[in-house]
C-alpha cells in the first residue's frame, strides 16, 4: 500500500456508515482527493447489512469491551433444529442480509429528494412500507385460540388510521370519536396551526393535550401516540415531540403513491444507500480500502504550533496518519464517527447518552396477513410496523405497566431480499434499558406471533434471535458535527477552545481538521438531521455552502448521460402548452 | 391544479435559447398542419397520412379537425385489405378483412394510450377512443370486439386509479358497461350484468377517497338498477336504504365539510320526498314510513350539529328536511321554531349566497 502515501490526501473519510458514505457521494464530483477507509471487511459501518456468519463475527467484536463501538451486549440465539422441513429451518448464511439499523425513510424527508438530485436514485430499489398496526391486549380469553406459549399472551392487532379514509373505514371507532380524531388529524397535517399549539402545549404531555383539546379518550390516544414513534412512555411524550412527528407521518402518506408513507431500500436498507454513496465516491476518483483503520494521527510540522490559522481552510499543514497496516500518509482533513476515529474513548453512559435495546428475529413464516394492501393501486408492501404501546405488555414484577416504554416492531418480508422466501424478519427496539429490555422485546415478538390472524401459512417459529444495545450520544450542539481536536475525549469541549493535549499537539479553532460526524439518531425512521450534518461537514470541506450540495448533472463522461439529457430537454419543452387554450376546460367536477 | 391533480399545460419562464427553439417548433408544426390539410383536400387518405396525423396529434391533441380527418382516413383504410402496411410494401399480407381492421384499430388504441396519459382530460381523445370501439362493434366479429371492450374496462380502472375523480373516466366507464351489456356485443339477458361488481367498485373508490363525487354519483346511478336486478322486495330495499344511510352518516361524521358527501346525502333524502319517492330505491314506502325516516334524519342531523356548528351544510339539510316533512304530512316538524335561526346561520356562514337564503326564507313562509 505504498501508493497510498504518495501525496497528501485532501480528505480521509473513516468508516463507510451512512453519514460518511453520503459525504463521499457529496464529494464525488469535486476535485478533492479522497481516501475512504473502513476498519471492517464490509461496507456500511453501523448501518451495515450482514450475513449470518458476518453477524457472528460482529457479535464477538461488539462484546470486546476494549474496542470503541456504539453497540454493546450482543447475544445470539439459534433455535435447535426441530424438524427437517427446509421452509421452517435456517437457510445458509448468505441467504440473509440482516440490517443492523433497520430504519424506514419517510417519503417526506430530505434524504429522498437529495438522492434524486444526486442522480443515484435509479441505483436503488425502494419498497413500500405498509399500514401500521397497534397491539392491544385481548379483551377476553377466547383470543388465546392461536395457542400462545405459556408466558406470552395473544391480543388484538388493529390498523392505525393514517387519514380520513382510514378513520371512515374503521367501524370500531364510534361516530363522535371519529370526528374528534379527524379534527386532530386535520390540525396536525396543517403546519400553520403548529406554532400556536406548541406555544400553549409544547411542554405538556401529549395525552393531556389530546384529552383536553379534543376529548380524545385513552383508547384512541394510543394509535396517535404510536404515530409519533416516541421512545418514551405515553405520559412522558411531550406535545412538542408529537406534533412535528405526526405531521411528518400524515403528510408522507400518499406522497409518492396511494397507501404508503415510507419506503425501505431493497437488499439491506440503509446499507444499500451507503454502498451507492461509496460507489459514487469511487467513480469520482476516490480510493476505497476495507480492513483499514486510522491508528493514530499527528501534525506534520511542529513549527506551525505557534500560528493560529487566520480563518481560511486551505492550505493547512497536513496531518500525518498511521494506518493499521503501518502505512504513513498525509491528509488535510479527517472525517469519521466516534468509533472510526482513534484517540477517542468510548462514550461512557451519561446523561446525554441514550440507550436503545434492539432485537432481530428470523421467523419461519412469511406472516402475509400483516402485509395489508392499504389502497386501490397501492404497491405491495415489503415492511410493516407493529406498535406495542405503554400498557399493552405486562412485565409483572419487573416494572409497573405504566412505566414500560413502547416497543416498535418492524416486520420485513422476503421481498426486501434480507431473508429467503417463505421467511420474514422481525426487528424490534425499545428505550427500556437492559437487563429487562431482552425480556420485553422477546415478549413483544412472541405476542405478535400469537396475535396474527389465522392464515393458511404454517405456524410461525422463531429460528434465530439477536439482541443488542445501542448507545447513542446526543451531540451538544443541535445537529452539527463536532469539530474535534485530535485528542479530546469529551465531545462537550467547546470547539473554539485551544487546549493543549496530552501529546502536546495544539487543537485548533472551529476550522479544525477533524470532523466528527454524529451517528444517525436511533428510532423507527431516519432523521432529517443526518443529511443536515453531512451537509455541514461538506460545507466545511467545500469552503462554504454554495447550494450545490448533492446537486449533480447526469454523468456524461460515462456515455449514458447524453441521451438522458436530451430526453430531459425534450420533455421540458413538451411541457410548454401545446394545447394553447385553457378555455377548453369544461371540467364538470365540483371542487 | 384541478382537485390536486396538476394539469399538463403549466407555463414555465423560458430562456432566450428555449424561446428560439420553441419558435422553430411552431414553424415545424405549422408546416405539418399545412401538409396534412393539403393531402386531405386532395383526397389522398393513405397510411402515410395517418402517420403524419399521428405526429400532429401528439403535438396538439386538441385540434379536433385532425381527429375527424383521422376517422375518415381509417374508414378508407378499413375498406382496403392491403392498407395496414406502408404502401411500398408490395408483398401485401392478404389478411382476412376483419383481421386487418382489428390491427388498424388495435394500433390506433395503442397510439392513444400515451396521449391519454399525458392529456387525461382531453375530450377529443376520449371521444375518438369511443369511436374506435364502436367501429369495432360495427365491423368485427363479436368475440374480437368484446375482447377490446373488456380491455377498455381494465384501462379505465387504471386511469381512475391515477386520477379517481376524472369525470371523463367515470362517464367512459358507464359507456363501456353499457356496451358490454348490449345485444350487439352478444349479451344475453340471462347472463349476469356488471351491476354488482360495479357497485363494489364504487365502494372501493369511496373507501380510498371520500371526496370522490364521481364515485358517489356512479353509485347513485347503480343503486336502483342493482335493486331491480336483485328483484329486491320491500324488506330488501329497506335494508339497503338503512345501510346507505348508515354509510353516509359515518362519512359525514368523519368529514362534515366535504361537499360530495352532502350531495349523496341529498340524493338519499329524495327517497322521503313525495315528489321523487316513486323513482327512488324504496318506492313502496308508506307516508308514515317516510315521515318516520324524515323525523329520524332531523334528529340525527341535530346530533351531528353538536360540535359542528360552523357547518353550513347541516343547516341547509335540516331546512330541506323540514320542507319534506311538511310535504309529506302537511305540517311542520316540532323543530319549526328553530328554522328562522337556521336561516340566519346560513346567512352568517355563507354570506355570498345571501340572496338565496332570503328566497329560502320566503319559501318557508316566515
Amino acid at each position: 500500500m505504498e501508493t497510498l502515501g504518495e501525496t497528501p490526501w485532501d480528505v480521509v473519510l473513516s468508516g463507510t456508515g451512512l453519514s460518511q458514505s453520503l459525504l463521499a457521494l457529496a464529494l464525488s464530483r469535486s476535485a478533492k482527493k479522497v481516501l475512504h477507509v473502513d476498519q471492517n471487511e464490509y461496507y456500511g459501518g453501523t448501518e451495515a447489512a450482514l450475513s449470518l456468519q458476518e453477524i457472528e463475527a460482529w457479535v464477538e467484536k461488539v462484546n470486546d469491551a476494549t474496542r470503541p463501538s456504539p453497540f454493546r451486549n450482543a447475544i445470539l440465539q439459534k433455535e435447535e433444529e426441530q424438524n427437517s422441513d427446509p421452509a421452517s429451518s435456517l437457510g445458509f448464511s448468505r441467504a440473509y442480509s440482516i440490517s443492523l439499523s433497520p430504519q424506514l425513510i419517510y417519503t417526506r424527508s430530505n434524504l429522498l429528494p437529495a438522492l434524486v438530485s444526486a442522480k443515484v436514485h435509479a441505483q436503488l430499489e425502494f419498497l413500500a412500507v405498509g399500514s401500521w398496526w397497534i397491539y392491544s391486549k385481548a379483551s377476553d380469553s377466547r383470543d388465546l385460540e392461536n395457542g400462545p406459549t405459556p408466558d406470552a399472551p395473544a391480543g388484538e392487532l388493529r390498523r392505525i388510521p393514517g387519514g380520513r379514509e382510514d378513520v371512515f373505514s374503521d367501524k370500531s371507532i364510534d361516530l363522535r370519536s371519529s370526528r374528534s380524531l379527524m379534527k386532530f388529524l386535520k390540525l396536525a397535517a396543517d403546519p400553520q396551526n403548529h406554532p400556536a399549539v406548541l406555544e400553549a402545549w409544547g411542554s405538556k404531555a401529549f395525552p393531556e393535550y389530546l384529552l383536553s383539546e379534543f376529548k380524545i379518550s385513552k383508547s384512541l390516544q394510543a394509535p396517535l401516540l404510536a404515530l409519533t414513534s416516541s421512545p418514551h412512555p405515553a405520559e412522558q411524550t411531550l406535545t412538542s415531540l408529537a406534533i412535528p412527528r405526526i405531521h411528518q407521518h400524515l403528510t408522507s402518506i400518499g406522497l409518492f403513491g396511494p397507501g404508503f408513507g415510507a419506503v425501505l431500500p431493497r437488499w439491506g436498507g440503509l446499507s444499500e444507500i451507503a454502498q451507492v454513496g461509496c460507489r459514487a465516491g469511487a467513480v469520482g476518483g476516490g480510493v476505497y480500502v476495507l480492513n483499514k483503520a486510522i491508528e493514530n494521527f499527528e501534525l506534520v510540522s511542529k513549527a506551525t504550533e505557534q500560528e493560529a490559522p487566520s480563518g481560511s481552510d486551505f492550505p493547512k499543514p497536513p496531518l500525518r496518519l498511521r494506518l493499521n497496516g503501518g502505512e504513513e500518509i498525509e491528509a488535510h482533513l479527517i472525517v469519521g464517527s466516534d468509533e472510526d476515529l482513534p484517540q477517542h474513548e468510548p462514550s461512557p453512559a451519561g446523561p446525554d447518552t441514550v440507550q436503545i435495546s434492539q432485537s432481530i428475529a428470523i421467523i419461519s413464516s412469511p406472516l402475509s396477513s400483516l402485509f395489508y394492501l392499504a389502497a386501490e393501486g397501492a404497491p405491495p408492501p415489503a415492511a410493516t410496523v407493529v406498535v406495542f404501546p405503554t400498557g399493552s405488555l405486562d412485565l409483572d414484577d419487573i416494572l409497573p405497566t405504566e412505566k414500560v416504554p413502547p416497543v416498535y416492531l418492524t416486520v420485513h418480508s422476503s421481498d426486501t431480499g434480507e431473508c429467503p422466501n417463505g421467511q420474514s424478519i422481525i426487528y424490534g427496539h425499545t428505550s427500556l434499558p437492559q437487563p429487562h429490555a431482552s425480556t420485553l422485546l422477546s415478549l413483544a415478538t412472541q405476542t405478535l406471533l400469537n396475535s396474527i390472524p389465522p392464515s393458511p401459512d404454517p405456524k410461525p417459529l422463531i429460528l434465530w434471535t439477536l439482541l443488542y444495545t445501542r448507545f447513542h450520544h446526543i451531540p451538544t450542539s443541535q445537529n452539527s458535527p463536532h469539530c474535534q481536536s485530535p485528542s479530546a475525549s469529551s465531545p462537550s469541549l467547546p470547539a473554539s477552545a485551544t487546549v493543549s493535549t496530552p501529546n502536546g499537539l495544539p487543537s485548533y479553532t472551529s476550522d479544525s481538521q477533524i470532523i466528527n460526524l454524529p451517528p444517525p439518531p436511533p428510532g423507527l425512521a431516519i432523521d432529517d438531521s443526518v443529511l443536515k450534518s453531512v451537509r455541514e461537514a461538506w460545507a466545511k470541506i467545500n469552503g462554504g455552502d454554495d447550494g450545490t450540495f448533492l446537486l449533480f448533472e447526469e454523468r456524461t463522461d460515462l456515455g449514458e448521460g447524453e441521451e438522458a439529457d436530451e430526453l430531459g430537454k425534450d420533455a421540458a419543452e413538451e411541457g410548454l402548452d401545446p394545447a394553447g387554450s385553457d378555455s377548453q376546460d369544461r371540467d364538470g367536477e365540483r371542487e | 391544479m384541478s382537485h390536486g391533480i396538476p394539469r399538463v399545460s403549466e407555463r414555465k419562464p423560458v430562456s432566450e435559447q428555449a424561446r428560439r427553439k420553441e419558435l422553430q417548433k411552431v414553424e415545424e408544426y405549422k408546416e405539418l398542419v399545412d401538409q396534412v390539410n393539403d393531402e386531405v383536400r386532395s383526397g389522398n387518405l393513405s397510411y402515410e397520412l395517418l402517420q403524419k396525423s399521428s405526429k400532429l396529434l401528439q403535438i396538439n391533441p386538441e385540434y379536433y379537425t385532425i381527429w375527424n380527418y383521422r376517422r375518415r382516413i381509417l374508414r378508407t383504410l378499413f375498406s382496403d385489405p392491403h392498407s395496414d402496411t406502408p404502401s411500398d410494401d408490395t408483398e401485401g399480407k392478404g389478411l382476412e378483412a376483419h383481421e386487418h381492421i382489428e390491427n388498424l384499430i388495435s394500433n390506433d388504441l395503442s397510439f392513444l394510450l400515451p396521449l391519454l396519459r399525458q392529456y387525461p382530460k382531453c375530450y377529443w381523445i376520449w371521444n375518438y377512443r369511443s369511436w374506435l370501439l364502436n367501429e369495432s362493434t360495427r365491423l368485427l366479429p363479436v368475440s374480437a370486439a368484446r375482447k377490446l371492450w373488456h380491455q377498455e374496462l381494465g384501462l379505465d380502472s387504471k386511469m381512475l386509479s391515477l386520477d379517481s375523480r376524472n369525470f371523463h373516466g367515470w362517464g367512459y366507464r358507464r359507456s363501456i358497461v353499457k356496451a358490454l351489456e348490449s345485444n350487439e356485443l352478444g349479451f344475453q339477458t340471462k347472463r349476469e350484468t356488471m351491476t354488482e361488481p360495479e357497485f363494489q367498485y364504487t365502494t372501493k373508490m369511496i373507501e380510498s377517497n371520500l371526496s370522490n363525487f364521481s364515485a358517489w354519483h356512479h353509485r347513485s346511478k347503480l343503486l336502483p338498477r342493482l335493486l331491480d336486478e336483485r328483484q329486491a322486495d320491500s324488506e330488501a330495499r329497506l335494508k339497503m336504504l338503512d345501510s346507505e344511510l348508515e354509510l353516509i352518516e359515518r362519512a359525514l361524521y368523519t368529514d362534515p365539510a366535504d361537499q360530495s358527501l352532502w350531495f349523496y346525502h341529498q340524493n338519499l333524502m329524495c327517497t322521503f320526498d313525495p315528489m321523487y319517492a316513486g323513482s327512488s330505491m324504496a318506492p313502496d314506502l308508506s307516508q308514515d314510513q317516510r315521515l318516520d325516516y324524515t323525523s329520524k334524519q332531523i334528529e340525527s342531523l341535530l346530533d351531528m350539529l353538536d360540535g359542528a356548528e360552523d357547518c353550513k351544510w347541516i343547516y341547509q339539510s335540516l331546512l330541506q328536511l323540514c320542507l319534506v316533512h311538511r310535504d309529506n304530512s302537511g305540517t311542520w316538524p316540532p323543530q319549526k321554531q328553530e328554522m328562522p335561526k337556521w336561516v340566519e346561520e346560513l346567512r352568517t356562514l355563507d354570506p355570498l349566497r345571501a340572496g338565496r337564503w332570503t328566497d329560502l326564507k320566503k319559501n318557508l313562509s316566515f
